[in-house]
């Protein structure tokens, strides 16, 4: 009987088709921009300006506007916390986003602000 | 009128397989002889569907029992094996995103933090899932093995019912009184 049980327990455990997860990446979780203010120079031209609390593991920013439907549009990047963007359509109420891009290219979450 | 003459021929392999199979019938008769030949055509139904042996042998509740729960057993066992592959291609599929990234980063893209925690988690949540339905269909298994196998041993083991001597309800006069006698069989 117990040599049974064993054999049964070996042809269940045999056939099993899926393995352990694998380990996570080992990334670092990049610091996202707070406090982005965005300031309307004319119908077409925004300044873009945010704070970011590690910029050392910082390469570059991330861009991105938004309009209509088609979610966010990358619009530039930039290695500075202030950026100058001119907008392909004069919309009131444009929502611009940024995001930080690690130096092991891992971008962070977004962060966005309303044009006045 | 002409006729048609038909010749059966068996293949090796076949052959190979039949002599396997009375072997293993042989050598389990032989391990119970003092009702070899009684179980000998049972034990063979009993083989080739559960509870057919016991149904022989004049045993219809253990028949019914035996047929019912390998039934139930086998109908989980597919079902759950049905879901568990399906769950395991969905993480297989998630892993496979997962791996992506890490390509992607050593080839110098750029990944979000956002993507990779969503298809870790999941990939975890597949993971899981998967975990949950092989129990499942290991406990089918389980169940189906352990009815085959009880429902062979018992049928070598039983006798098969004798009706004469085994009267369900009886009346005996006896000085006491008359006694009314009911039997049940399992």
């Amino acid at each position: 009987m117990k040599r049974f049980i064993v054999i049964l327990a070996l042809v269940v455990t045999a056939c099993a088709r899926h393995d352990d997860v694998p380990p996570p990446l080992e990334v670092m979780t990049p610091p996202t921009p707070k406090n982005l203010v965005v300031e309307t120079v004319d119908q077409l031209t925004y300044d873009l300006s945010w704070e970011i609390d590690d910029p050392a593991v910082v390469k570059e920013y991330r861009i991105y506007s938004e309009y209509g439907t088609s979610g966010p549009q990358l619009e530039g990047t930039t290695d500075t916390t202030t950026i100058q963007v001119i907008s392909p359509v004069a919309l009131s109420g444009l929502v611009f986003c940024v995001s930080a891009v690690t130096l092991e290219n891992v971008e962070s979450a977004l962060t966005c602000g309303t044009s006045e | 009128m002409p006729t048609c003459k038909t010749k059966t021929h068996r293949s090796p392999s076949g052959r190979a397989r039949s002599l396997t199979t009375r072997g293993l019938a042989v050598a389990l008769l032989l391990a119970f002889p003092a009702q070899a030949m009684a179980v000998d055509s049972a034990f063979i139904r009993s083989l080739l569907v559960p509870g057919t042996g016991q149904a022989h042998q004049g045993h219809y509740t253990r028949a019914a029992a035996y047929a019912g729960v390998a039934v139930l057993s086998g109908f989980g066992l597919l079902i759950s094996q049905v879901y568990y592959n399906e769950a395991v291609d969905k993480y297989d599929a998630q892993k496979r995103i997962y791996a992506s990234y890490d390509e992607t980063l050593s080839e110098g893209g750029v990944v979000s933090i956002k993507d990779i925690e969503g298809t870790y988690a999941l990939m975890q949540a597949e993971h899981d899932s998967a975990e949950k339905r092989f129990a499942w269909r290991n406990g089918f298994l389980v169940t189906f093995a352990a009815t085959y196998a009880i429902n062979l041993v018992d049928v070598l083991i039983s006798k098969p019912y004798d009706a004469d001597r085994q009267e369900r309800l009886s009346v005996e006069a006896g000085p006491g009184g008359v006694r009314i006698t009911k039997t049940f069989r399992f």
